[in-house]
């Protein structure tokens, strides 16, 4: 634990005066401070708190006519966090962290344009989900639609790119490829700093590997790989600055599929949230309901039966394996291997029949929820599981045998995409990709939740930080959820499925954030309650956001192959970078 | 005249050919590799997989919009995305059709009510077939297909008809 | 008979059996495709899907032929046929068996090899015309891997023509047929061979003009309709007469150990043929296994690999033909 007297001398080391300092309810210490002392404060505080987890931002502008940005630094020795608050008047300038914590890159860029504000000493400060002529739509003044206005909405006509597309093809011709199109840049929507930074448009990365003089000289050309690419594994984009078949530098483009989760969550109720988050992280759905389901538990203050615990976690683990069968065989497609992704996506199929018995679906569960779970588990889905454990270990062996046991994969993966353990704790990456790079960290061991104090698993962290390493992690998670499958079939526990709850779930107020070890790394809840039957505020904190920013500043020096090859090893869902 | 009646636009050849056209047309459907969101996982992938196996209809798919002919819209289509769908659209060559995977394609589904999403693709671009659920499951898909394999030869034979 | 008549029907029957193995290979692929990764294949069309290819065939001649705005439009246009003539034409000089060959000359080995290293002339032509930067990548990736692969092929297809004596395939396979298949005297070569086959028909793992994965569709990525499908059945025309060479040179052709030319009788072309399917059969199983290599890993393997490997390899070879033509001599 970090007591508040250390942080104190800290602060006071950096002649910062807090405003104040203590425990608050469920968010443990928390630390407010006034803008102006922001940069100082994470200064000071850099070289204790190994990771920024996540940063978000609250309209508290009925309340108390403010902004609020919450910060959340995790050090890792200690298993502790703190939470650091700092209000901003409506439209004011916030200071960059990214000097002190790189994770601040995208998040940064998400919460002003979010909440109308502006951003300084950001080495890229661009909107980053939305589009031009959408005011920031956290804001709690900006409504959504209502039914019949989303039924009756047009494309707003003043929608630049898709009216010229239109004219040109009423005459009949193909939109330019050229690279001073604006249609090139249909990302961009604006600055969010008070004046434009210089230099050029794309790529702005902040790490760019240098020309090397004595190779031959030739023109730098951009490269648009994506939202339509078969590898980049959804909408992302990626704007390369090419040397040859080298990656000079690079940026990602994000926001294509931005959907609003955060925004609609303020319009549902609490136990109507588990569908919203489910078509967040879409592959591992039960996870990131999870979450959830516990953030609100801890906020109402509900006791969860066992048996829903242990159901919980089963659900989990089959979720995880379902999720990771659908990165390991596409992981090996994008190096062209086929035989291994058409193999995963059978197994997958035998655990999707297994989520298929239990909830009702194959994707989108909606089956954990506050209380407990929907259903019981069947003595069908039981015997089913029965079976595919008897295989699925060694077939783990024939999916290795089929992909990394090939010297060809191997010269592929090995020594590719290096994430440093540095790099990956100031990117705040977590899950999997921090294991990869020697970060022992993993929340259900180190944070139990649900039933996970009860199982027994082991931990696989590697040191190299590559692509390999990146699978061999994955594959012993695998390994480790069948673990973990067979200990909750052995002891289930006798019991209700589900605690008793009143329809319209009321929760006090307060805040809380609630992190479970979702398939893709830490997936976080944190909600604000007002003690209606509606979050006030509910953030998301996606896991692969964090591992986007990793892999964008370890593509520069790679290949094009190389390239496609790291960006399927982090795994990204959009569904849970845009929301 | 009589060789227009021969091998005009009405002629029997023409449409007996044209049948044959659609024939193949309908039977050799490659769909773009174009996964926006979830339904991606259920139209596209699985679609590929080892049980559902779309190959055996002649339903495979192409990485490239040049190289297919239908484009499976799975996902929700925010305004940003709107402007890279119509693109894919107009990168498509005729005859090229569209189906609209899932309730956010159609009607901007769970969605619908942030402005920034497009409540339903047709907005942008025409929709042969509309597939229902959310997401829907693959036999749902491959039944749109098999619906768009009967659009595509009712069409000519409705003129052969006439 | 006329012989421009003559050389008309060579020249079209050619293309018939050219059109008729393309439509082959691509069903074969796909079913060897399907059966290795758990599925099955087109099913559907005809006796176990056999008439798909028609549908896909006839769909992509129906479809609209698309030019990109800003391609280099003449160069666009003829790029597909720079690809599919010369793979065309090679068939040529395919033994079928001992009379069916359309075209006989003395060096029809090098003839062959000649026109198998335009191809790619063709994908650079294509890709670079389609001012697509995927398809650039994929053309200059083309011509880097013609320079990498072309003089290991040439050298490891030399042993059997010092055996045999001459440059001519039907010569060559003849003399296989009096003494033993020369796969065995020159293993290594066969074995490169069938890597270079590989390279030159830019299979996985080395497909790096296509790379699907990383270039969409590399230098085809802007080609549609049958333009598309003329180089999709050069590629698989490419694919049968590496087949048919190795089979030539190696694997004794239309013979069959034991049996005389007289007794094969018109089973001579079957037994080609099956040879060839067999070593295409190997080509798809490992094109649907295994990864792809990095372009930089490409050159390594055929400069830094096979051809110093080729090189001391024909040394040996030629100085043990020698050693046994002396002590044979002495004897």
């Amino acid at each position: 634990m970090i007591s508040s007297d250390y942080i104190t001398k800290l602060l006071h080391k950096a002649s910062v005066a807090p405003i104040s300092l203590e425990e608050e309810g469920h968010l443990g210490l928390v630390l407010r401070i006034e803008v102006d002392d922001l940069l100082a404060t994470f200064k000071a505080l850099r070289s204790s708190f190994e990771q920024l987890i996540d940063l978000l931002g609250a309209d508290l502008l009925e309340r108390d006519n403010s902004i609020e940005i919450t910060y959340r630094l995790r050090s890792l020795g200690e298993n502790d966090d703190l939470v650091i608050k700092v209000k901003l008047a409506p439209g004011a300038t916030l200071p960059s962290v990214t000097d002190s914590y790189l994770s601040a890159l995208l998040p940064e860029r998400e919460a002003c344009e979010m909440f109308g504000l502006k951003l300084s000493g950001h080495p890229n400060p661009k909107y980053l989900l939305l589009s031009e002529g959408i005011p920031p739509m956290l804001l709690k003044s900006v409504p959504i639609r209502s039914h019949e206005e989303a039924q009756a909405a047009e494309l707003p006509s003043d929608d630049l790119s898709l009216q010229m597309l239109n004219d040109l093809n009423e005459r009949g011709i193909e939109p330019p490829e050229d690279p001073d199109d604006p249609l090139q840049n249909y990302l961009f929507a604006g600055w969010l700093s008070p004046e434009p930074p210089e230099g050029p448009l794309v790529p702005r990365n902040i790490r760019r590997v240098s020309d090397n003089p004595e190779a031959l000289a030739t023109d730098h050309y951009l490269l648009q790989m994506g939202p339509q690419h078969p590898s980049t594994h959804g909408v992302l984009n990626v704007a390369c600055e090419m040397d040859g078949e080298t990656i000079i530098s690079s940026e990602v483009h994000v926001g294509n599929l931005h959907r609003g989760i955060e925004k609609l969550a303020e319009n549902r109720r609490y136990n109507q949230l588990a569908t919203l988050v489910d078509r967040g992280d879409y592959v591992g759905g039960c996870n990131t309901e999870l979450a959830v389901a516990l953030s609100v538990e801890q906020l109402a203050g509900i006791e969860v039966p066992e048996r829903a615990s242990w159901i919980r976690v089963m659900m989990a683990e089959i979720n995880r394996l379902a999720s990771h069968y659908i990165w390991f065989g596409p992981s090996g497609l994008d190096s062209g291997a086929m035989g291994i992704f058409l193999f995963c996506l059978y197994d997958r199929e035998l655990w999707l029949d297994v989520l298929e018995e239990i909830t009702g679906q194959r994707m989108m569960f909606n089956y954990v929820r506050p209380g407990g779970v929907v259903a019981d588990i069947t003595p069908r889905s039981i015997a089913m599981i029965e079976d595919i454990l008897k295989i699925a270990d060694s077939r783990l062996d024939e999916h290795y045998e089929a992909l990394m046991a090939s010297e060809i994969y191997q010269q592929r993966a090995c020594g590719v995409g290096v994430v440093s353990k540095e790099d990956a704790l100031s990117l705040g990456a977590t899950g999997f990709v921090a294991r990869a790079s020697g970060v022992d960290w993993d929340l259900r061991r180190d944070r139990p939740y649900a039933a996970y104090d009860k199982m027994d698993f082991d931990v696989m962290v590697a040191d190299t930080g590559d692509i390999w390493a990146r699978m061999v992690c994955r594959l012993d998670e695998m390994r480790q959820s069948l673990r973990i499958i067979r200990q909750c079939l052995d002891g289930m526990p006798k019991g209700d499925f589900t605690a008793k709850l009143p329809r319209v779930l009321r929760v006090p107020e307060g805040e809380c954030y609630v992190p479970v070890e979702s398939t893709r790394g830490e997936m976080g809840v944190h909600i604000y309650s007002d003690g209606t039957d509606k979050p006030y505020r509910m953030r998301y904190r996606p896991p692969t956001l964090y591992s986007l920013m990793t892999a964008d500043l370890t593509l520069p020096g790679l290949f094009l192959a190389d390239a496609i090859v790291t960006l399927g090893s982090f795994d990204f869902c959009f569904g849970e970078i845009d929301r | 005249m009589a060789l227009d009646s021969v091998v005009g636009e009405n002629s029997i050849v023409f449409l007996k050919s044209e049948q044959f056209f659609d024939w193949a047309r309908g039977r050799s459907l490659w769909y773009m590799a174009f996964g926006i969101a979830c339904c991606s996982l259920e139209g596209l992938i699985a679609a590929a997989g080892p049980r559902f196996d779309f190959d055996r209809h002649g339903i495979f798919y192409r990485g490239v919009p040049r190289h297919s002919d239908v484009m499976i819209v799975a996902g929700t289509v925010n305004r940003k995305m709107a402007v890279i769908v119509k693109r894919l659209y107009e990168m498509m060559p005729e005859p090229r059709y569209v189906i609209s995977m899932g309730a956010c394609a159609n009607a901007g589904g769970p969605f619908r009510e942030y402005p920034n999403v497009v409540t339903g693709v047709d907005k942008i671009i025409p929709v042969d077939i509309y597939i229902p659920g959310c997401p829907p499951r693959p036999e749902s898909v491959q039944y749109g297909f098999l619906q768009l394999r009967k659009k595509i030869n009712d069409e000519a034979k409705a003129r052969l008809d006439k | 008979m006329n012989p421009w008549l003559v050389a008309l029907l060579r020249a079209l029957l050619i293309l018939l059996v050219m059109l008729l193995n393309g439509a082959m290979a691509i069903y074969m692929l796909r079913k060897v495709l399907g059966h290795a990764h758990l599925r099955l294949g087109p099913t559907e069309l005809g006796p176990a899907g056999l008439a798909q290819l028609l549908a896909d065939i006839v769909k992509l001649l129906v479809k609209e032929d698309r030019h990109p705005n800003r391609s280099d439009r003449w160069l666009y246009i003829i790029a597909p046929f720079i690809v599919f003539v010369p793979s065309f034409m090679t068939f040529a000089f395919i033994p079928f068996s001992n009379k069916l060959v359309a075209a006989n000359p003395d060096l029809s080995l090098l003839m062959m090899l000649a026109f198998m290293s335009i191809p790619p002339l063709g994908i650079f032509a294509a890709g670079w015309a389609s001012r697509s930067k995927f398809a650039t990548i994929g053309a200059v990736r083309a011509v880097g891997g013609m320079i990498t692969y072309e003089i290991p092929l040439l050298l490891s297809a030399l042993p059997p023509v010092m055996l045999a004596g001459s440059m001519n395939l039907q010569a060559i396979v003849v003399s296989q047929s009096t003494s033993i298949w020369y796969v065995l005297p020159c293993l290594p070569s066969f074995i490169m061979f069938l890597i270079c086959a590989q390279m030159e028909t830019s299979q996985t793992p080395f497909d790096m003009t296509e790379a699907d994965q990383e270039l969409v569709a590399g230098f085809a990525t802007e080609y549609s309709a049958m333009r598309f499908g003329f180089m999709y059945l050069a590629e698989f025309a490419e694919n049968f007469v590496m087949a048919a060479l190795a089979v030539t040179l190696f694997l004794g052709g239309w013979t069959l150990p034991g049996i005389s030319a007289a007794a094969l009788g018109p089973f001579a072309v079957l037994v080609f043929v099956a040879k060839c399917y067999i070593l295409i059969f190997l080509f798809m199983m490992i094109r649907g296994t295994y990864s792809r290599y990095r372009v930089d890993h490409y050159m390594e393997v055929g400069w830094k690999r096979l051809l110093p490997i080729s090189v001391v390899w024909i040394m040996v070879f030629a100085a043990a033909l020698r050693v046994i033509a002396m002590l044979k001599g002495g004897a």
